[in-house]
């Protein structure tokens, strides 16, 4: 009992002392303040990384001109040709030689060999004929043909 | 005879004594009656008009000491000075302490019965410095531009244009949300007349903001306009300026402690 009213008073001396040097300390000091803002710049270098065609009137330009500048056609996106609409190309036709007993497919080098042409995405069309099988064919069949008529069954 | 010093006879004459005494002492004497009230002081000081007296200044001090000063607006209201519009000023001024922001103020005693004055704070005193005071981004819509030269003629294209309806991306992300740390000191004194007090605030910038360590920027970044991109074909050195508004708040502390001092 003693101990609890000594802590007490003591408690409350404490408490008296804070205050009165809270407020003493409050007569010896004053605070002011100060806001504002302020405008910064910033001064950067600028690498002039674009590349514009220059603007050519549409009047000006020749028809040969307005072709030329025309679009290429980009193929990766068509559908895949068919072999058999290729006719403009003349298909290679093997050659059997005269000479040779087992006739062998030549191709001619001045002609460009016919590529196919077709999306990733579509499944690889199915050649109707192969240099394999011509030659099988030729194996099995030479014997009673002539080089024409093999020639035909390309 | 014996009547005439009787017992009654004797307290008359004491009697009268002590009124003549008493008349005597009032021909000597006068009272006055002084009323007054004592009362301890205490520190009130606040900011005085700085239009009368020219007391406000604000501006750019270099390493030689020459002072630029740049205009703003300032206001203040007893305890509180606020100061907005400040001329534009290029970071690059302050890099590397090159030069200081300083801001002039004057305060005096808020009443008579105020003290005086507060301790002054001289230049290499301990006290004198604030610490570091932060100044943080406040525009969210930031000015910009860029500017070069064609043919000798002064080209710029930036926020002020029709055709450049907002501000490109790159633009945000280069100014920076807050500038490196600026270093604070203030400096008190009484001024020449000694009915009020002088300080300066003098701000360094310490730590460079990243900005300054970028180099140059890449005009395809910008996703400007393609009628813009062709008047700018001819330009050679293009420049971009960014100006954004930064925010900050300063505590001054006065006390009466430290006067020893004066």
């Amino acid at each position: 009992m003693r101990r609890r009213k000594l802590l007490l008073i003591l408690l409350a001396i404490t408490a008296l002392t804070f205050g009165i040097i809270t407020t003493s300390y409050g007569y010896w000091t004053d605070q002011l303040g100060l806001t504002g803002e302020a405008s910064f710049e910033f001064h950067l270098p600028v690498v002039n990384d674009v590349e514009i065609p220059p603007e050519i009137p549409l009047e000006d330009l020749q028809p040969a001109e307005v072709q030329s500048t025309e679009q290429p056609i980009d193929t990766s996106t068509e559908q895949p040709v068919d072999t058999s609409e290729v006719s403009d190309q003349p298909e290679p036709t093997p050659v059997i030689s005269e000479d040779q007993s087992e006739p062998t497919p030549v191709i001619i080098e001045d002609h460009p060999e016919p590529t196919l042409v077709r999306n990733e995405d579509e499944p690889e069309p199915v050649l109707l004929t192969t240099t394999e099988d011509l030659l099988e064919s030729t194996e099995t069949e030479t014997e009673g043909l002539t080089t024409d008529e093999s020639a035909e069954l390309q | 005879m014996k009547k005439i010093f009787s017992k009654v006879g004797l307290l008359l004459l004491s009697a009268t004594m002590v009124g003549m005494l008493g008349v005597s002492y009032a021909g000597y004497t006068d009272i006055l009656i002084a009323e007054g009230e004592l009362s301890t002081g205490s520190m009130s000081f606040e900011f005085v008009d700085a239009k009368k007296d020219q007391d406000f200044l604000i501006g750019l001090e270099n390493n030689k000491g020459k002072f630029q000063e740049l205009d703003a607006n300032i206001d203040f209201d007893g305890k509180s000075l606020i100061i907005t519009d400040i001329d534009p000023i290029d970071i690059a001024v302050l890099e590397d302490g090159k030069s200081k922001l300083l801001i002039h103020y004057s305060i005096k005693a808020e009443d008579e019965q105020s003290i005086l004055r507060a301790a002054m704070i001289a230049e290499k005193d301990k006290r004198s410095s604030l610490g570091e005071i932060p100044f943080e981004l406040i525009s969210k819509t930031p000015q910009w531009s860029i500017a070069g030269k064609s043919k000798g003629e002064f080209h710029s294209w930036g926020s002020e244009n029709e055709a450049i309806e907002t501000v490109p991306q790159v633009v945000y992300d280069l100014l920076p949300e807050a500038l490196g740390s600026f270093h604070a000191t203030h400096i008190l004194s009484v001024d020449k007349k000694g009915d009020r007090m002088q300080g300066i605030i003098a701000l360094e910038l310490k730590d460079s903001p990243e900005i300054l360590s970028i180099e140059k920027v890449k005009l395809s970044e910008f996703d400007l306009p393609e009628e813009v991109l062709r008047e700018m074909v001819e330009v050679k050195k293009l420049e971009l300026s960014m100006q954004g508004c930064y925010g900050f708040e300063i505590p001054l502390s006065l006390d009466q402690f430290n006067a020893g001092g004066e």
